[in-house]
């Protein structure tokens, strides 16, 4: 049995916030992918999921835990080691303006991978690479000696996508990748992304706060509160039956375009407002909020457990006792 | 009688690239207590349009080249300071898309809305604090007193758009303009405050016109929606009219390139193809002709006015030279 590509076990990163607090960003996660997977990671502001992308691509290093990749720990791997497993982990970030060189030419943002892991020699090759690229992700390849600013967002966050597919990567972690499109624009990407992953069975970790385009796009969705992982579990069921109390809370918030629906609606009726680390509550992080909170939920701290069916993971100690919705 | 008339719009700005006409012949009217929503993409002239209306544009690169705005039978496009600002802030307010930038970080927030009551109504400090803090509860903050005391930073970026929302309340204005409202808060936050302006807006019966690049967040709040593509409205319809049948390509393509949540997961998402309209574009036809599928010669050489005529019984209006032809 092949190690899965991805591995987080116990994963946590911790910063140091003002007045000496401890802001933990990503608090003991557990979570593997298995190669040709996608995986949303959805959550809000605050809760984690970029952190927990950056981990992944080695841009921060954790405060605990290990980030094993075929089952290679990252953290004990010697800097050429490391070198060639990152060319496996590739990202794309959220903003397509910030992300690219302005002074540098489409060409030379795709080149600088190329060259630097080796992936092809000379620079005829690498620019015919390039061009190869450019229409992989639906660009005219005649467009490499432009400059970011003559791209519109779509066509930039394309140019994040092909620089991340230049080194041939196995996992694309893709950090909001969508959310600052607009919406026409947005589903073209989100094809684009798809069926990139199908050609070149990519496996991908999609974070993004928009549950519906999580949804789409995912086999498995991981939802965050708090640093922590509250439910995982098949996209599709997560989102039509989610379990886990804030899952049911993100759900029932999310607007959808039918007006007979909005207007017939009766929102989960919990209000509360997303805590601050430094009032982290003690026991379940979500306990202040929970419609279905109980006085043991302040004591003990759940873990992520299977429930009955064995698909699905929630954090959360009454679960049984909850009624289904 | 109309609250709001606004008659062919046009709002131009000088930028470094060239001009820029930010909204082109804009009309639409909002009645006493209704919701009208403003939906479109980036750079269709939404805001901008909200911005002429409010007399908040930057008036150093921007202007409005052509139209009227009737406040009740009153030009405000031509009025004096003075009436104006009787008006603005007052009978009319507006509640921005980013709280955070839109609160004064030095001031307390007592003082930014006691300010709203002492110049509009002149009203005494103390009664003042009194209002403010009786408004606070209203919104729905749980610490009303406390919270006049803070600054900011201090509050959670819901309490900060309830403070919003709170001081554009004050003065028991007519019309208020949500621009975005929702847009910089998470899901569950919105959820709220949308339920919150749409309970105030019922029970206040003030006309609310909304400002939303999300048709769920339209779907549940307008009794009207105004559909804007590159600085013109191509559709308006009432929302129970529009979803269920939008008739202008691009609002069908609008509709359906989100994922949903209420529907069974689709392999594909619909792609509207191409990219929108450039800033300093002006085109000589529909400015939605080069990306949508039904375009015919004329949609290039002609511009599409509003044909009301085959779809006026269902309160449709509809800027396109198509579609009156193929949706019936």
């Amino acid at each position: 049995m092949s190690h899965p590509l991805l591995e987080l076990q116990d994963l946590s990163k911790h910063f140091a916030a003002r007045g000496g607090d401890v802001n933990r960003a990503v608090d003991g996660v557990n979570l593997s992918m298995v190669r040709g997977e996608v995986l949303g990671l959805v959550g809000e502001s605050g809760c984690g999921k970029s952190t927990l992308g950056r981990l992944i691509v080695q841009l921060l290093q954790p405060t605990t835990g290990r980030v094993l990749v075929e089952g290679n720990d990252l953290s004990a791997l010697s800097k050429r080691q490391l070198r060639s497993l990152r060319k496996k982990i590739q990202i794309v970030f959220q903003n397509p303006y910030g992300s690219l060189n302005p002074r540098m030419t489409i060409g030379r943002v795709l080149a600088e991978p190329l060259r630097e892991h080796g992936i092809v020699q000379g620079s005829r090759a690498i620019e015919s690479r390039a061009q190869e690229l450019m229409e992989r992700v639906g660009l005219d390849p005649d467009m490499l000696r432009r400059y970011p600013h003559e791209f519109s967002g779509g066509q930039r966050q394309r140019i994040g996508i092909a620089r991340a597919l230049a080194v041939e990567p196995e996992l694309l972690v893709c950090d909001e990748p969508v959310s600052a499109l607009d919406v026409s624009v947005q589903a073209q990407i989100i094809n684009l992304l798809g069926s990139l992953q199908k050609e070149l069975s990519l496996t991908i970790l999609f974070i993004a706060h928009d549950l519906a385009v999580v949804r789409h796009i995912s086999h498995r969705i991981a939802v965050m509160y708090l640093g922590k992982i509250v439910e995982l579990g098949p996209a599709d069921e997560v989102c039509t039956t989610p379990s886990h109390p804030y899952t049911r809370l993100l759900v029932s918030s999310i607007p959808v375009p039918d007006p007979l629906i909005e207007r017939a609606r009766r929102r989960s009726v919990h209000v509360g407002e997303v805590v601050r680390d430094a009032n982290r509550p003690s026991g379940c992080c979500y306990h202040p909020r929970c419609a279905y909170v109980h006085e043991t939920c302040t004591r003990s701290v759940p873990v992520l457990k299977p429930l009955e069916d064995g698909r699905r993971q929630v954090a959360c100690d009454r679960i049984e006792l909850i009624p289904p919705e | 009688m109309s609250l709001l008339t606004v008659e062919n719009l046009s709002v131009q700005f000088d930028a470094p690239e060239g001009l820029v006409r930010a909204v082109d012949g804009v009309s639409f009217c909002v009645k006493p207590g209704e919701t009208l929503a403003f939906v479109g993409e980036s750079g269709s002239g939404k805001t901008v349009t909200c911005l002429a209306l409010m007399g908040l544009l930057p008036d150093r690169i921007a202007r409005v080249s052509s139209g009227t705005v009737l406040w009740e039978e009153k030009n405000l496009l031509e009025a004096s300071p003075l009436e104006l600002r009787r008006i603005r802030g007052n009978r009319m307010a507006m509640v921005f898309q980013d709280p955070m930038t839109a609160l004064n970080p030095y001031l307390r927030v007592g003082k930014q809305l006691t300010e709203v009551l002492t110049t509009h109504r002149s009203t005494p400090h103390g009664e003042a604090l009194l209002q403010a803090i009786a408004m606070l509860e209203r919104v729905g903050l749980s610490d009303p007193e406390g919270t006049v005391t803070r600054y900011p930073h201090q509050l959670s970026g819901g309490m900060q758009q309830r403070v919003m929302i709170a001081m554009a309340l004050l003065c028991e204005p007519s019309l208020l303009i949500a621009d975005e409202p929702t847009t910089a808060l998470d899901v569950t936050i919105q959820a709220q405050v949308l339920d919150l302006l749409k309970e105030l807006q019922q029970s206040l019966g003030i006309a609310l016109l909304l400002v939303s690049h999300d048709l769920g967040v339209v779907a549940g709040l307008a009794d009207r929606v105004a559909v804007f593509y590159g600085g013109r409205i191509v559709e308006t319809a009432s929302t129970l009219a529009l979803y269920p049948k939008p008739r202008h390509p691009y609002t069908q393509a609008l509709l359906s390139s989100v994922p949903r949540m209420d529907r069974a997961k689709v392999d594909s998402l619909e792609v509207i193809p191409g990219v929108p309209l450039r800033r300093t574009d002006d085109p000589v036809g529909c400015g939605f002709a080069p990306r949508c599928p039904h375009a015919m010669e004329q949609c290039r050489s002609e511009k599409p006015t509003f044909s009301s005529s085959p779809l006026a019984k269902e309160d449709v209006q509809v800027a396109c030279w198509v579609c009156p032809e193929y949706s019936s």
